[in-house]
């Protein structure tokens, strides 16, 4: 199967006071069609800024995406106009955002957002535009749709704006939807309802989505294949199975083990939550080596020395790794 | 979902509707607004009600109110009739202060909100050509626009509202650098709207509550202004204003009090009116205070 959106060598730079920081180096990814894309990783690794630099919305200055391309279609969005590029965003591609709170625009009536987003594409008149976007609520599980699209986002809760987003987001019936960390900001509950109305949608449009999340939960519910990203870089991609199960790169590993299990026992070597020691180190000091090493207790001299290639292991499954048979034997 | 069957769908509110509501609870909008209506009134109304041509010579010079029936409130030192000159003045006196007012705020808003909005190179030129007007002095800077034209009542809206802009901009970029980087300007981006729309679609809305209520206070500043060119001479000699009132009676100061005295007054009752509302807007606008 061919892919839809694919990202090739992307590479992004910030300059900062600090130095140059490369937010993304090198990252490759694929988006098949249908299919739900999971990207995980601790904040600041660049799964935002993956999304960003799809949208074309990298904040420049200071960022700069300094090569690679990402094509949709026979499109590469890197180097179109940007009167294409406004074409594309939210008829082709759209995304939604973290903070549903702040994310609609307070002085319009929400069914006028969603209409906004329908005529910008679309030649269609204002009524039917708002038609449209009644019917959107509705298929978002908005009840009394046609009330409700006349409130403004203050009169709504979160979960419901959160709605009312991915209603404005697939309006136009996008090839790709990006969602970007689209739970974080809501209740436990209010998130099963969120990740059940992705999963119902992108069964019925077959919209494909980018899943961007820190939430190893949200991966195994909804996504099909995982890239598991680490200071800017691809270290591990797979079916969500094969990560989930069968994860190699220590990374992966520790991101697996800080989810607590509620049914087993705690002991000493494995505690009820476990930790990943460290943090993300600043982007602007990585050194020669693998990015994670620091971390890690595998390292070895030729990890500090070398960074490792993303480096295939089955037909689906790639890490990059130097001393995977350690870990494995773990 | 059973949300809807547990509570009912609130009504839906604009914003500005809420904030009208909040503005009629501040009494010191209302009380800005009732003296408003009623200048408004006795502007419009006035003439009509009191027949009286304020340039005809109706009685002695320099009579103090109460004198003479013909001229309730006294006359000046032409022997006109200050309570027509009143009555005929508020108009011309309204029409500088919201002509002025909206050159301001068009003037402001453009450049504010394109320096906030490109920044950069853009910015910095923007802001250094503010900053240029801003270090003018106001008032002898309108002198030398109002001295070069001719005085009319147009040129002198003009030139107060081109030396008084540069508030507005200052503030007009101050709101759209806050707005630009918030997550409705990204989303909106993200369903692939424009700059121009972002800008006045998506920011400026947002960025109305303080202009409005900066709007409001320029009016007032802009009648005051009106009033103290005219009072140097420089008004539009043909349109009857309060200001042109106060400058012609200013050499009888001492001797004939209520020909410099009473405009004033008018002019007094106004500014506070505008700026009474302005605070009432600003109330109402400011959900912090709406509590209290």
């Amino acid at each position: 199967m061919s892919s839809l959106l694919s990202i090739r060598d992307l590479v992004v730079d910030f300059k900062t006071r600090a130095g140059n920081a490369r937010v993304l180096n090198h990252i490759s990814l694929d988006v098949y069609p249908g299919e739900v894309l999971g990207i995980v990783g601790e904040s600041g690794c660049g799964k935002s800024m993956t999304a960003l630099s799809v949208m074309g919305l990298v904040p420049t200055p200071p960022g700069k995406i300094t090569s690679g391309s990402i094509t949709l279609g026979d499109e590469d969005l890197l180097k179109v106009p940007t009167k294409r590029l406004h074409q594309i965003r939210g008829k082709e591609i759209s995304m939604i955002f973290q903070e549903p709170m702040t994310s609609l625009n307070p002085v319009f009536r929400v069914g006028d957002q969603i209409a906004e987003s329908i005529l910008l594409h679309e030649n269609v008149t204002k009524a039917e535009a708002w038609e449209r976007s009644v019917k959107m609520l509705e298929k978002v599980g908005i009840p009394e749709a046609a009330i409700r699209a006349r409130n403004y986002p203050h009169e709504m809760s979160g979960g419901m704006r959160q709605r009312v987003m991915i209603a404005m987001a697939l309006a136009c019936n996008p090839k790709v939807l990006i969602a970007d960390e689209p739970t974080t900001a809501l209740d436990v509950t209010v998130q099963a309802q969120i990740f059940d109305l992705l999963k119902e949608l992108q069964q019925d449009t077959g919209t494909a989505i980018i899943m961007i999340t820190h939430d190893m939960g949200a991966i195994a519910e909804l996504t099909d294949r995982v890239a598991v990203m680490y200071a800017g870089h691809v270290i591990e991609t797979g079916s969500t199975k094969d990560i989930l199960t069968n994860p190699h790169h220590p990374y992966t590993r520790g991101l697996i083990s800080c989810v607590p299990h509620l049914e087993k026992n705690p002991t000493e070597e494995r505690p009820f939550l476990q930790e990943i020691p460290g943090v993300v180190p600043p982007l602007t000091e990585l050194g020669k080596g693998c990015t994670f090493a620091p971390r890690c207790q595998f390292q070895s001299n030729t990890c500090l020395a070398d960074r490792p290639d993303l480096t295939q292991i089955t037909a689906e499954h790639s890490v990059s790794c130097y001393n995977l048979e350690k870990v494995l034997a773990q | 979902m059973s949300a809807s069957e547990i509570h009912s769908v609130p009504k839906s509110q604009h914003p500005l509707v809420e904030a009208a509501r909040a503005f009629r609870q501040s009494w010191a909008g209302v009380l800005g607004f009732i003296l408003l209506v009623a200048i408004i009134f006795m502007a419009f109304a006035g003439p009509h009600i009191y027949g009286v041509d304020p340039f005809e010579i109706v009685w002695a010079p320099l009579t103090p109110p109460g004198d003479t029936e013909t001229a309730p409130l006294g006359t000046d030192y032409l022997g006109r009739d200050i309570l027509a000159g009143l009555l005929h003045g508020g108009a011309a006196t309204l029409y500088v202060g919201l002509s002025a007012g909206l050159i301001t705020i068009t003037i402001g808003i453009l450049v504010g909100a394109f320096a906030g909005f490109y920044g950069g190179a853009v910015d910095e030129m923007l802001m250094r050509v503010t900053e240029f007007f801003q270090v003018l002095p106001a008032l002898l800077f309108a002198m030398v626009l109002v001295t070069l034209f001719t005085p009319s009542i147009f040129v002198v809206s003009a030139a107060i509202g081109v030396v008084s802009w540069p508030t507005t901009a200052r503030l007009t970029r101050a709101e759209f650098l806050k707005i630009r980087n918030l997550e409705y300007v990204k989303a909106a981006r993200s369903i692939g709207a424009k700059n121009q729309r972002i800008i006045w679609r998506v920011i400026l809305p947002n960025a109305l509550a303080p202009l409005i209520v900066s709007a409001t206070l320029t009016i007032g500043v802009a009648i005051l202004f009106e009033a103290g060119l005219s009072f140097l001479g420089l008004g539009d000699p043909n349109a009857f204003s309060w200001g042109l009132m106060i400058g012609s009676g200013r050499e009888h100061i001492l001797d004939a009090w209520w020909t410099v005295t009473l405009p004033g007054v008018m002019i007094f009752i106004t500014v506070l009116g505008f700026s009474l509302v302005g605070d009432g807007l600003n109330d109402a606008f400011n959900p912090k205070l709406r509590e209290r």
